[in-house]
């Protein structure tokens, strides 16, 4: 059994303690209630996440000119937009895009590549890079008045593609819709290929019956299990009446 | 919590009242409220990463902007535009860099598409048309390239110049 003395030193240590412990507690809640994080005051702060976003209401050309010298994060995340594609304007950006940024990321790191503007064709044809012979997934976007024989030079380069997406195809180039055509491109000229979307606008600047209509149609969809399609007719385009239909076929193909 | 109100707390205390339907405008609270079953009458919701002065000219924006129409989905394919700002948003966002940064940060936590939008918009309108040297000096970003990778990128980037 403890004397007095001790009993009274036990109290006060205990009193002590708990006081102790309450002011502790006041000043953590007053700690944090003070505390405010490290603020931001930098561009240079913000996640990738974030400057990706604003890089994404610049064009190439603004990235480019006013950040890629500036230091080597800034620099790796302008490539990484580049690899997430662009809306290319004008030739110029076009150039920059496939003369001066793609040579420059290593072949293993581009594995989709989204073209945007009708020069790429050319461009492409002509300094066809090297490094893009293992891009699996090719969207090609806005290319206007392309024939399907040009379209399959162009594919040729990608021997290895595995998804391929054509958006926003205005056309009056009639192989398009050459069922044998197709079927060369995906049997022979892309032997991997797996997925194929297809949105083009196929226009025509005569007069075309009922029957062929369904043909042309026919043509195309028989290959793939009859895709939905929509199909607009002469009236509806009221910017210009000499075309008389338009065909736009909409859809994903699961190929094998 | 009293009626349609909310209680939204920042990290260094402060608790804001707002109404729910504001509130909403960000998908995270709209979510916390939702689908994890949280309740108006809940006591508040933590935004641990948003100071008050943040979280205030965030009320202040999604009050102001209370009525607009859903924001469209996203689609990486549209052209955006830099210039449909409007001159509530304009003045709304005459700020110092830091906090202009603050509140992309805290419009992206929060999950308030208009905002962020908004304020990337005119980070991205402050650096339109600047030359690196500009946007090194207005950005205070730090130049980490070695002086033989400076002359690399300056050969590389020679064909800019021309027209």
């Amino acid at each position: 059994m403890s004397n007095p003395a001790q009993a009274l030193v036990q109290y006060f240590t205990t009193r002590f303690t708990r006081l102790s412990s309450f002011t502790h507690q006041y000043k953590l809640r007053q700690k944090i209630k003070k505390w405010r994080p490290l603020k931001c005051t930098a561009l240079e702060h913000l996640p990738n996440e974030i400057l990706l976003e604003i890089f994404s209401y610049l064009t190439l050309i603004d990235i480019h000119t006013s950040f890629y010298d500036l230091n080597t994060r800034l620099n790796q995340l302008i490539i990484f937009s580049c690899l997430r594609g662009f809306i290319i304007h004008t030739t110029k950006e076009n150039n920059l895009y496939l003369k001066h940024i793609l040579p420059h990321i290593p072949s293993c790191q581009i594995n989709t590549l989204k073209l945007w503007h009708n020069s790429s064709y050319e461009q492409l044809l002509n300094e066809f890079p090297v490094n893009l012979c293992q891009v699996h997934t090719l969207v090609l976007r806005g290319l206007k008045n392309l024939s399907f024989y040009q379209c399959r030079q162009l594919l040729k380069h990608f021997q290895y593609l595995r998804t391929l997406t054509m958006i926003d195809f205005h056309t009056a180039e009639l192989d398009w819709l050459d069922d044998e055509t197709w079927k060369t491109l995906i049997e022979s000229d892309l032997p991997f290929l797996r997925h194929l979307d297809v949105r083009i606008c196929v226009i025509y600047h005569k007069q075309i019956y009922d029957d062929d209509k369904d043909n042309i149609i026919y043509s195309f969809t028989s290959r793939y299990a009859r895709p939905t399609y929509r199909l607009y007719t002469g009236s509806l385009l009221k910017k210009n009446p000499i075309l008389e239909i338009c065909l736009t076929i909409d859809q994903v193909f699961p190929l094998r | 919590m009293a009626g349609n109100k909310i209680k939204l707390q920042s990290n260094d205390g402060d608790t804001f009242d707002v109404d729910v339907e504001i509130a909403k405008q960000s998908a995270t609270i709209k979510t916390m409220l939702e689908d994890l079953g949280m309740s108006e009458e809940d006591d508040v919701i933590p935004l641990p990463n948003v100071n008050s002065a943040i979280l205030k000219k965030v009320i202040q924006w999604a009050t102001h902007h209370k009525d607009d129409p859903p924001p469209p989905e996203d689609d990486e394919n549209r052209e955006k535009n830099l210039s449909d700002i409007s001159s509530w948003d304009q003045d709304f966002l005459k700020v110092d860099q830091g906090t202009l940064f603050e509140l992309i940060l805290a419009a992206n936590y929060l999950d308030i598409k208009g905002l962020l939008d908004v304020t990337c918009k005119t980070v991205a309108n402050m650096i339109k048309g600047r030359t690196p040297e500009e946007i090194r000096r207005q950005f205070n970003i730090k130049n980490d390239f070695t002086p033989q990778e400076e002359e690399q990128i300056k050969k590389e980037n020679e064909w800019c110049e021309e027209k």
